[in-house]
């Protein structure tokens, strides 16, 4: 069985979500800040675009190094 | 007097034979290091007097018939993201700066000194690590001595440009996307990206806990072993073994994704395959997802770790850092999530082709070095932002952890530019033996450039 992740839409983020988000984190972006950040996420939202429409298996488990 | 162009297997031989002092090779180093570094900016610190007295230490342990160790007398430096005890561990950032200093070295400082290498200094750098082309607003751009205006290449700008122009033959520094292989690319050196998790991380200054690795610079293959044997965690590794040769090892050109780098990019691999005799072509599938997982899984893990100090600090942050940590930290969890599991996807299909090869040749950045501050490439008629894109040959590699020797391919009337040679993990004797005869047959050189 494979997953269905929709993938994320770049152009749907707005300056409003971006706002949201970091004060969700307690972060307080510069206004002058604002702008850029909210192109980053969106770089990185067209990244995870690529990502999340790509299918994967279930039974697929993150790559990781925690060795208990 | 030390020639300045000498590698550092050939100061240790001097060393040992007695031809030149410890003393007088740091004495000569720390001099060319003044001469010079007003016009690259490569370090933010020396250790002046540390490396006198190591460099004693060295000689009166001669002078008494002690057998000394591989790297006895040679001068290197790190990226200031490594701990040097005394000294406060930047990582390229002003906040850093604050901090205690370190208490003790980093494990590979450590590791260096017991193989007698004698430190002289930190090296500049992106801050913390996050970027292609070490132009850091707090301590200045390193500049590439091939052409001063253009960029060195990073993170670890200071590492590879501290080399090239001969200040030092061998450097340490980090490679989580790219940053030993691309400032390697752009400034005609060799540089080493061990395998993940080879060589110790203890006392460096993280980025991305996930897909950093600690690398090193030299202007030669036979340096770059020198150093990795001596840094490497197990006794029981495989040494180089450079006069092996190539015999025995399939070696194959990587298509598709790697061939969209400009006609320099493409025909540096194509020197390096025909020195090799290389003439079949990999693809290895979904390469572009998988640069754009460890774009994702970057950003993510990259602002998760600076949360706190962009919650407290963020004026403090290069500007050119800045929006990218805190667009890091609001990354949704199932992208990071899916990230990974794409990247353990990713490592079956590529062990899956090491099944039939044994390395894989590909550029290391899509162009040679561009200006700095110059916010745009143009390749092959597109237009990209340089600053994330000079990694987009290097971050698909590092994703999944292989180890990689960058070599330089000089072409007449262009500024260097680096092919990778890529091994399966574990497997850095392969890569080095590549570099070597590569070396040798003169396709790949790192002559000293001081423009």
């Amino acid at each position: 069985m494979s997953t269905d992740n929709p993938a994320p839409s770049p152009e749907k983020l707005t300056l409003q979500h971006v706002e949201r988000l970091a004060e969700a984190q307690s972060l307080d972006i510069d206004a002058g800040d604002l702008a850029n950040v909210h192109r980053q996420l969106q770089l990185i939202a067209s990244h995870a675009s690529l990502v999340m429409e790509f299918d994967l298996d279930e039974e697929i488990e993150p790559a990781g190094e925690f060795r208990p | 007097m030390t020639d300045h162009a000498a590698n550092a297997a050939v100061i240790a031989a001097a060393i040992r034979a007695g031809k030149v002092s410890a003393t007088e090779a740091t004495r000569d180093a720390l001099d060319r290091i003044a001469a010079l570094d007003s016009r690259y900016n490569c370090f933010t610190a020396l250790t002046a007097e540390r490396a006198l007295a190591e460099a004693a230490a060295i000689d009166r342990a001669r002078a008494q018939g002690a057998t000394l160790p591989p790297m006895a007398g040679v001068p290197y430096a790190v990226k200031n993201l490594f701990d040097i005890e005394g000294l406060r561990t930047l990582a390229g950032s002003k906040i850093n700066a604050a901090r205690a200093p370190a208490e003790a070295d980093a494990a590979l400082v450590q590791r260096m000194q017991q193989a007698g290498g004698i430190l002289l200094g930190a090296l500049n750098m992106d801050e913390y690590a996050y970027g292609f082309t070490t132009e850091n607003h707090h301590y200045g751009a390193t500049h590439n001595p091939h052409d001063p205006a253009r960029s060195a290449g990073g993170s670890s700008g200071g590492s590879a440009a501290a080399v090239a122009a001969g200040m030092l033959p061998l450097t340490l520094g980090s490679d989580t996307n790219g940053s030993v292989r691309v400032p390697s690319s752009l400034c005609g050196i060799f540089g080493l990206k061990p395998t993940y998790g080879r060589l110790s991380l203890h006392g460096m200054f993280p980025f991305v806990h996930s897909l950093d690795h600690a690398g090193v610079f030299a202007r030669s293959s036979v340096d770059l072993a020198l150093a990795f044997d001596a840094l490497r965690s197990s006794a029981d590794d495989t040494p180089a073994q450079l006069d092996a040769g190539i015999a025995g090892l399939r070696i194959a050109v990587a298509g598709d994704y790697f061939e969209q780098g400009d006609a320099q990019a493409r025909a540096a691999v194509q020197a390096a395959a025909d020195a090799l005799q290389a003439s079949d072509r990999i693809s290895l599938p979904e390469v572009a997802r998988a640069r754009a997982a460890a774009y994702v899984i970057t950003a993510s893990e990259g602002g998760a770790l600076h949360l706190e100090r962009l919650r407290a600090h963020a004026a403090e942050f290069d500007p050119l850092t800045r929006p990218r940590l805190l667009a890091g930290t609001l990354v949704p969890a199932a992208w990071y999530i899916k990230a990974q599991r794409f990247r353990a996807w990713f490592h079956r299909q590529v062990m899956d082709i090491f099944d039939r090869v044994d390395i894989l040749i590909a550029p290391a950045t899509p162009c040679c070095a561009q200006l700095l501050g110059q916010e745009t490439m143009t390749i092959n008629g597109t237009s990209m932002p340089t600053r994330p894109n000079m990694g987009m040959f290097t971050q698909p590699i590092s994703f999944i952890g292989l180890p990689v020797v960058a070599v330089p391919i000089h072409q007449s009337g262009t500024m260097p530019l680096g092919v990778q040679i890529i091994a399966p993990p574990g497997r850095e004797n392969w890569a080095l033996r590549v570099a070597a005869f590569l070396e040798s047959s003169g396709a790949a050189r790192a002559p000293i450039v001081t423009n």
